[in-house]
């Protein structure tokens, strides 16, 4: 057992130590193993790759990716952005509201956090520049309110975590509303003291529509979010669905209402959607190998048992695992993470008598959290890249807001109703 | 590697490593049974076999992939569906199965299985696969759990939407019920219940009361359109390395879990529909009449899909059914 | 609009891509609006589905875009690097040609089933997966070539940022 599992470590880091890819590296760590062990087929692979990527739910990861490539290619954030500027005008840290609202709504149309930001943060951020925002901030409030794309549904990573734990994708998706609206609540709050601290204000150069014009003008694009999770929550549509009618209204509003999408850009969009499906998915073909590697050596039992004889305390083990993913989070991409440590913690957590879809809230703040911590943060490289700044500069501000969202990560922890109240009261 | 002589002398004096897979949860009694059969055999192994038990699909996940598993030896014995077995060794009798209303009672369809029929299919796996079936046991009998009225006719069935598997054959026959059949996703269907995506579900009742669907929907029909057969195999590669005293070990620990198996899925049912009538859910059960009207409406969808299954094997099934 | 060049499996991974998304909208209009469910829309676009990821991988490895974590390989000095880099590329490449021959050994076996609504035989299905990963390993030959002649490209994207953050102090 000891054995294997240190074998698995020391190839595993190899592959990572000579720049492979952390799935390839995945795949060949649990080939060593398979191999060592003689008595499973090569084929195992071939099977349980297989097996891992035919599957329907899966199927609205790439959908999903699709439809935010297009929502922010074809004008709809665009839209959301100016509407939501009509609605909070020049109050104190306006246009650092701006950018947590218009987060806020396309993170509800939107699988990922770095989608977030590159759609949101590529308009606020410039703008934040041109009214005296210094752009340390403006990278920072930007990516931390992409931090809210995985937790808003849709969400990639409920998606995957659903597949993983048996539990039904729409109820992670209910679930994740509440903790998500107090993440959004801490960013507004954040914001505001720093902005009153900073005297960071709100546009200057900017011509105020009435609001029903502004409205007007983002009917379309404020339907999205209302057709993907009013479809999803009144069980008009199954989540793999929703994910390719939101793909095709896009698509629709994109190019024949604001005619700001042309045809002969749809082949690029949708590379760039296949380009992460296909880093994601080939991610979870062999995460779902090596689990099942793992399985058969019967390792997470054996981690299992080493933390029982630990502590059986479910208080501390939460915390402990908050502290673990945290750090998991500081290094390791969202996706990679989730498809790695999940079938490994859910052994531990279940017997304790911890609600699935719960964990899997607690699991996704944290990983979400991960989106903005040094070194990798995928989410500050993208707004630090828009701002022009270095990595390093970003992080001025990174430590009230990053409290901020750990407050909220506690609360979420420690009161299961706050996941679990959606879903129950929907159920009756 | 703890093997230290392999081929013509078979495989004595070598621990036999048993892999078995499921995709159900823990206390589900499709696992109890497989614990059963690892606690009989190497009990009478005395030593010679080892099984090891994966279950809540941590190693496979779907009855297609069992096969595929088994046939490679990824696994070494376990249980699958009728359907996966039809679906990945190429022997379409199996589908015989998922024909509606087919099967009347489990003593007709045990001595199908049995007998000269179930050797008919177990040669027909063995001949192009690396497999050999070792039995048949069953998972119950697929009834119709709804949320909005009782129902003891096809019309009662009219305009509900009814979760189905996605293949055609289910397709058609809850069509023909009456229904209106829509596949979705088994891990959505909890949800998809709760709120009206769709009006019910068709599956067998230990699933119907495992999976806590009752307290959603609170109409159970016992239509027993299906009675669902799971096919014990074991890896060809492996079956072929066993000594014959080794064989009729196996053969004895597969007659006796045969046996426990068949009786536990008999009790998950009554335990099923007691348990279910306990909490109010109202259970109908078909006077034959009721059971005639629906056999009635089902007839096309026999015919439509009897040349999946050949003509031939399937009137031989009906005459021995009929004996 | 720049009309590049790109590789074969950008036109794949844009033409399965969107036969998915029509597919499945076919499959949503029939079961919505005229409340008749298709039973083959589910069924090949999953499998549509897995031809597809495994040739965007293929294209991702063109693009540079496979996620890595690249904290432990950065320890290394830049000079010795981009060699342990191209010999990481040469073992991942043997990996990947590894899988092609499993897959397509592995496909063959798969000869006598068919699938459950539309009667598409497996062994197509599954050949996805080798197809995927043979075109995966030109690309890595190809690659590997290049950083033969010039080695700096296997950490091309270490010196663009730091150049780039050496830019940005002056
Ligand atoms: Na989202
Ligand atoms: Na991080």
């Amino acid at each position: 057992m000891a054995f294997t599992l240190l074998t698995i470590l020391v190839v595993f880091l190899i592959t990572l130590f000579v720049n492979i890819p952390i799935a390839i590296g995945l795949a060949i760590s649990g080939m060593v193993v398979v191999l060592m062990e003689g008595s499973i087929p090569l084929s195992f692979f071939v099977q349980s790759t297989f097996g891992a990527s035919d599957s329907f739910p899966l199927l609205a990861i790439p959908f999903f990716i699709l439809a935010g490539e297009i929502m922010s290619t074809g004008g709809i954030a665009k839209r959301l952005i100016e509407f939501v500027q009509n609605l909070v005008g020049s109050i104190t840290g306006s246009l650092g509201l701006i950018t947590i609202i218009a987060s806020f709504i396309f993170a509800a149309i939107s699988g990922s956090g770095a989608a977030t930001v590159a759609s949101i943060g590529a308009i606020t951020i410039p703008y934040m520049l041109k009214n005296g925002y210094t752009p340390a901030y403006a990278a920072s409030i930007a990516a931390s309110s992409g931090s809210l794309g995985p937790i808003i549904p849709p969400s990639i990573i409920f998606i995957l975590y659903g597949v993983m734990a048996g539990v039904s994708i729409g109820d992670m998706f209910i679930a994740g509303l509440i903790p998500g609206v107090l993440m959004a609540v801490a960013l507004v709050t954040i914001n505001y003291i720093i902005s009153k601290k900073e005297g960071f204000g709100g546009s200057e150069n900017f011509v105020k529509q009435s609001f029903w014009k502004s409205l007007n003008e983002a009917k379309w694009a404020l339907l999205a979010p209302v057709i993907i999770l009013g479809g999803i929550y009144n069980g008009w549509v199954t989540p793999t669905e929703a994910a390719v009618v939101a793909v095709v209204y896009s698509l629709i509003i994109s190019v024949f209402v604001y005619k700001e999408f042309k045809v002969s850009e749809l082949m690029e969009v949708f590379l760039r959607a296949a380009k992460v499906s296909g880093t994601i998915m080939i991610f979870v073909s062999a995460a779902s190998f090596f689990g099942k590697v793992l399985a058969l050596k019967q390792i997470p039992q054996y981690i299992a048992m080493v933390i029982a004889d630990f502590t059986t305390n479910p208080i501390i083990i939460l915390i402990l695992i908050n502290i673990f993913l945290l750090l998991v989070g500081m290094f390791m991409e969202t996706v990679a993470a989730v498809l790695l440590f999940v079938p490994l913690l859910l052994p531990i957590v279940l017997p304790l008598g911890i609600d699935p879809i719960h964990f899997g809230i607690i699991v996704s703040i944290n990983l979400s959290l991960g989106l903005i911590t040094p070194p990798l943060g995928i989410n500050i490289f993208i707004a630090s890249n828009i701002a022009k700044i270095r990595f390093e500069e970003s992080l001025k501000y990174f430590f009230p807001i990053f409290m901020s969202l750990i407050i909220i990560l506690l609360l979420v922890t420690f009161i299961p109703q706050l996941s679990l109240f959606l879903p129950e009261l929907l159920s009756k | 590697a703890c093997s230290d002589k392999e081929g013509a002398e078979g495989a004595e004096g070598e621990v036999i490593k048993i892999r078995m897979a499921n995709q159900v949860d823990e206390g589900n009694f499709l696992n109890q049974g497989y614990v059963k059969f690892k606690e009989v055999l190497e009990e009478k192994g005395k030593g010679q076999f080892a099984v090891e038990i994966y279950n809540g699909g941590t190693l496979v996940g779907s009855d297609d992939g069992i096969v595929e598993a088994l046939k490679s030896g990824s696994i070494e014995i376990s249980t699958s569906s009728a359907y996966g077995t039809a679906n990945t060794t190429g022997v379409n009798g199996f589908k015989l199965f998922d024909m509606p209303l087919l099967i009347d009672n489990r003593e007709s369809f045990y001595n199908l299985l049995d007998g000269e029929f179930g050797e008919g299919l177990k040669e027909e796996v063995a001949k192009n696969n690396n497999l050999k079936v070792l039995g048949f046991i069953d998972l119950g009998f697929y009834s119709i759990l709804n949320g909005k009225k009782d129902v003891s006719t096809p019309a009662d069935l009219k305009g509900l939407k009814i979760r189905s598997s996605a293949a055609d054959l289910h397709l058609d026959s809850l069509a023909a019920m009456g229904a209106n059949p829509t596949p979705l996703s088994y891990t959505e269907v909890f949800t998809g219940l709760q709120q009206g995506a769709i009006d019910g579900v068709s599956t067998t009742t230990p699933l119907i009361y495992g999976d806590r669907f009752f307290e959603i929907n609170k109409h159970l029909t016992l239509t027993n359109h299906v009675l669902l057969p799971h096919v014990l195999m074991i890896n060809g590669d492996l079956y072929e390395r066993l000594t014959d005293e080794q064989k009729s070990i196996l053969e004895e620990a597969t007659a006796e879990y045969i046996k426990y198996a068949r009786e536990l899925s008999i009790e998950a049912e009554k335990e099923a529909v007691e348990g279910m009538k306990a909490e109010g859910v109202t259970v109908t059960e078909l006077t034959e009449d009721q059971k005639e009207e629906f056999k009635k409406v089902v007839a096309p969808v026999i015919d439509k899909h009897i040349n999946e299954i050949g003509k031939d094997v399937y009137d031989k099934a009906i005459e021995e059914l009929n004996k | 609009m720049n009309k590049k060049k790109r590789p074969i499996e950008a036109y794949l991974s844009f033409f399965l891509l969107l036969s998915m998304t029509i597919i499945m909208f076919i499959g949503f209009v029939f079961r919505y609006v005229f409340n008749a469910s298709l039973s083959w829309s589910e069924e090949l676009s999953r499998y549509l589905f897995i031809w597809f990821i495994f040739i965007s991988m293929s294209y991702a490895v063109t693009e540079r875009a496979h996620i890595r974590v690249e904290a432990l390989n950065r320890l290394i000095p830049l000079e010795i690097r981009k060699y342990v880099n191209i010999f990481g590329k040469c073992i991942w490449l043997v990996f990947s040609l590894f899988v092609s021959y499993l897959g397509v050994t592995y496909a063959m076996t798969m000869s006598s089933s068919v699938s459950a609504a539309l009667k598409l035989p497996m062994s197509v299905v599954y050949f996805g997966i080798p197809l995927g990963y043979a075109l995966m390993s030109v690309r890595l030959f190809v690659q590997i070539i290049q950083a033969f002649k010039d080695p700096y490209l296997e950490v091309a994207n270490d010196l663009a940022e730091e150049s780039y953050i050496e830019g940005e102090e002056k």
